[in-house]
């Protein structure tokens, strides 16, 4: 019985983590605090669902959603870099502006994809694929994408973009256009955060306009958990961290339903985990003193 | 090489806090100029690098390097003509990043970054036999992350990734003014090798009086944003700390502050 | 040591998974225990509403906790993220029906199981949302109840009650679909009754107020539609309105209880009742492919008299006599 919701979680896990790689390169990789995966999560879902149902192919529809996630990353980044409006300002306009902009993608609030031909209803009709297609599939997208990012941050251009998070007067002084660094790393990490998006919308065979409420939290904890838990020597073992840190992020809300507890208490023991998380180095630190 | 002609820069125009950091301001440095910089506080040596780098746009004059004009270049687009090494040891250098990935982000200093592998078997071997040149063990620890190295440690790093692509101009601000005594001179060792061996121009910035003496070939002096003294040759030879100050007084019709001066 | 403690952190955490699961299996089974799981996406005053008209409904006739029926009732708060947690323990828990209030929740639980009988209420449009293949046939495992409004009675109603009406304001959340489906309806049926209509929206409940301002002057009456952002800032609406002299009609009662003019409509309790009936055919073996969604059966008129009396407004005897009044 409960190796279904095992099954079930990890799945979830595995396609929120996706979304937790993006928040990743914003956050941490870039120093930049981007509200708007709220509304980009969201735009990704929509895109794809009214895509499907439309008709066009749902691995096409995901991809456009990558787009158009890159595209709500682009006009933060300008809104940043050429109008000079504030890293966490930005992030609110692009998610302001991304509310009503999914509506119209939509066309409505919400749409069924109950079915619709999806990625995982063709994947899962391959031999061998009938119980585990969903969770291969995931498992194998974001092992692709968490490679991507890592050989990504290992070139040129990779190091020059974390630099910019890092260091940014010295960089610039070495010849990178840091404006640049900043609209392309949060187009990268929108681009990842719609396809996350989109990869939850077909699973769960549904898109609608709320979905995206507290996804950015969700991410933000996820990012900690799995920073402190994994440790962060390297950032090969940052990248796997944070991918971690979203599936256990899932996990803990799985038991905390099966506990029984109040699903009002949900929130609040969300906040603790993360303030768990990020006292426990420090609170170490200082029992190993005390003795 | 270097060629600052009637620059100014006023800050904060129209208010109360208006000031002239740079005041017309004239400056030519040949190949091969080591240039030391001195003056009292508020007196443009650091606007006057600023300028140079690019950090902000002069309200008139032009700033040249080997008849190229670079006066409403983007510091960015500086950056393959200039190098820089800062007086706090820590904004040389990306903390969160290992020695040799910062190394290799200043080898390509002024270049197009590309989607390529950042760091090869042959830049590890270059950047080997350089750190060893420092002297400070720092070979064997290309793949640690800067964070864990000491302040003299980074700024020694920072000279060093300032001129693994040799510069046109370099530009020193203070860059041993954080460091402990032995750490300094250390760096200063360093700098005065490097430069020689490079054959490199160069603006150093100290309040260091005696240090301002001692190395490069040419002292200039400036107070309230202009060039008061410039001296050279015999001239500089000569010179003494004492004979400076008076120089300076007559000049300026001022007192220089000079205790951290001849305490530093 | 970190890492031995991230995997031992996890291996806990899944084990914990399954070994809650053995635990719960091993229960008493001595009579027959009904095992319901109740799955709700938010907190609101027509879907508690739904709920506990269906809980009274099974109590009633028999299905009592602690005698042959034990129920889970999960609320997701508004995140859907946490909406399809539930649904998969529900799903993977082998109950005997869920009860999927608010279409987010139907889908949801539509999703996550095929076999388990899914009794959804409070969805405007079932068949729009997919859940069932038709109204009178579903063809799957999902049956209930929909509180699709009889908007048509409603803009009759409002005919009647002020006769000199041209010109209806009608605001809504934009993002609930449920709000967009009855506000399509509602331009027909007013086109048909030779009535325009001003649209107003809002993204906030904040928003109402200003909404609601936004409309003085420029319409003669207010229709709310069973929107679940403006009723719950319906104080906002009735505060505007009964200033400017502009009767409201709402889409359900609760907003006439704050002090609009009238509704003709769905009670939620009453289809909480309903769907509860449809639970029992279900446990009775009935199967819910086979089961039509089912449309509220009578409708309540609700009037309010001390808004009636403000306004100064004739009520004709018909409806008077039907009505239910509220102060």
């Amino acid at each position: 019985m409960s190796a279904q919701i095992a099954l079930g979680t990890t799945e979830q896990g595995l396609m929120y983590a996706i979304m937790v790689l993006g928040v990743y390169l914003t956050f941490r990789i870039l120093n930049y605090a981007d509200l708007s995966v709220d509304g980009s999560f969201t735009l990704g879902a929509g895109t794809a669902a009214s895509l499907i149902v439309g008709g066009t192919d749902p691995w096409v529809a995901t991809g456009m959603a990558f787009i158009a996630g890159t595209l709500a990353g682009l006009f933060t980044g300008i809104l940043h870099t050429k109008f000079k409006i504030t890293p966490l300002l930005s992030g609110i306009l692009t998610m302001t502006a991304l509310y009503s902009i999914n509506l119209r993608v939509m066309g409505r609030a919400n749409i069924s994809l109950l079915g619709s031909q999806t990625v995982f209803s063709d994947f899962t009709k391959l031999p061998f694929m009938e119980e585990y297609g969903v969770l291969v599939l995931s498992l194998v997208s974001v092992l692709f994408l968490g490679s991507i990012i890592y050989f990504f941050l290992r070139t040129e251009l990779g190091l020059a973009l974390r630099a910019t998070g890092d260091n940014e007067l010295m960089i610039r002084s070495l010849g990178v256009n840091t404006d640049l660094m900043k609209i392309l790393g949060l187009a990268l990490s929108n681009g990842l955060v719609a396809f996350a998006g989109s990869f939850v919308a077909q699973n769960q065979e549904f898109a609608d306009v709320s979905m995206g409420i507290g996804m950015i939290i969700a991410g933000l904890a996820s990012v900690i958990i799995g920073e402190v838990l994994i440790g962060t020597s390297s950032i090969g073992r940052t990248i796997i961290a944070v991918i971690c840190g979203g599936i256990l992020y899932r996990v803990i809300i799985a038991v905390v339903l099966q506990l029984g507890l109040a699903p009002t208490d949900l929130k609040l023991i969300t906040s603790i985990i993360v303030i768990t998380a990020l006292v426990s180095p420090s609170l170490r630190k200082k029992i190993a003193s005390w003795r | 090489m270097l060629s600052v002609h009637q620059v100014l820069k006023i800050f904060n125009r129209g208010t109360i806090n208006q000031k002239t950091a740079l005041d017309n301001v004239n400056l030519e440095l040949l190949q091969n100029d080591f240039v030391t910089v001195i003056g009292s506080n508020g007196a443009g040596k650091s606007t006057l690098l600023n300028a140079i780098a690019g950090n902000f746009m002069v309200d008139s004059g032009k700033i040249s390097i080997e008849s190229i004009e670079i006066t409403r270049l983007p510091a960015h687009k500086r950056a393959n003509l200039i190098s820089r090494v800062f007086q706090d040891p820590l904004s040389g250098t990306a903390a969160s990043m290992t020695i040799e990935e910062n190394l290799i982000m200043a080898f390509r200093r002024g270049k197009v970054r590309r989607l390529r592998p950042a760091i090869g078997s042959k830049e590890r071997d270059l950047f080997r036999l350089e750190l060893e040149k420092l002297g400070l063990g720092l070979e064997n620890r290309l793949t640690h992350r800067v964070s864990l190295l000491s302040g003299g440690q980074r700024q020694a790093l920072t000279l060093l990734m300032a001129t693994l692509q040799k510069p046109k101009l370099l530009l020193l601000d203070e860059h041993t003014a954080a460091l402990d005594p032995k750490t300094a001179e250390k760096v200063l060792e360093l700098t005065c090798g490097v430069t020689e061996q490079q054959q490199l121009t160069t603006l150093m910035i100290t309040h260091n009086l005696d240090h301002a003496l001692t190395f490069g070939n040419r002292t200039i002096m400036m107070h309230e944003g202009r060039v008061i003294l410039d001296i050279k040759g015999i001239e500089r030879n000569n010179m003494t700390i004492s004979i400076l100050l008076e120089m300076f007084e007559k000049a300026s019709g001022s007192h220089m502050n000079t205790d951290r001066m001849i305490l530093a | 040591m970190k890492k031995l403690l991230a995997f031992g952190l996890s291996l806990v955490l899944l084990l914990s998974l399954v070994g809650c699961g053995t635990a719960n299996s091993t229960g008493n089974e001595e009579q027959k225990q009904l095992k319901i799981g109740i799955v709700q996406i938010v907190e609101h005053p027509a879907l508690d509403g739904a709920r506990e008209g269906f809980l009274e409904t099974l109590k009633e006739n028999g299905y009592e906790v602690g005698k042959n029926l034990t129920f889970d009732y999960q609320n997701a708060q508004g995140d859907q993220s946490i909406l399809q947690s539930i649904t998969q323990k529900f799903a993977a828990a082998k109950l005997d029906l869920v009860l999927a209030i608010a279409t987010p929740s139907a889908q949801a639980m539509a999703s996550a199981s095929k076999d388990i009988p899914i009794l959804i209420t409070a969805v405007t449009d079932p068949v729009e949302a997919k859940l069932v293949n038709s109204m009178e046939k579903p063809g799957k495992n999902v049956t209930g109840t929909t509180d699709m409004n009889p908007i048509k009675e409603q803009f009759e109603l409002m005919q009647k009650l002020v006769p000199t009406v041209k010109k209806v304001g009608i605001i809504y959340n934009a993002g609930e679909v449920n709000s967009q489906v009855q506000v399509a309806i509602a331009k027909k049926v007013a086109t048909d009754l030779g009535l325009e209509v001003v649209e107003a929206t809002v993204t906030t409940s904040a928003d109402v107020l200003q909404a609601s301002q936004s409309l003085v002057g420029k319409v003669d009456t207010i229709y709310v539609p069973t929107d679940n952002m403006v009723v719950s800032a319906a104080q906002s609406v009735v505060q505007v309105a009964n200033k400017n002299k502009i009767p409201i009609i709402s889409g359900e009662s609760s907003v006439v209880d704050k002090g609009a003019l009238a509704t003709i409509g769905i009670n939620y309790k009453m289809l909480g009742k309903q769907t509860g009936e449809m639970a029992i055919r279900v446990f009775k073996g009935e199967k819910p492919q086979d089961m039509p969604i089912e449309a509220q059966k009578e409708f309540d008129t609700v009037i309010n008299q001390t808004t009636v009396d403000l306004f100064g407004i004739t009520v004709p005897e018909d409806i008077s006599k039907k009505a239910i009044l509220v102060k």
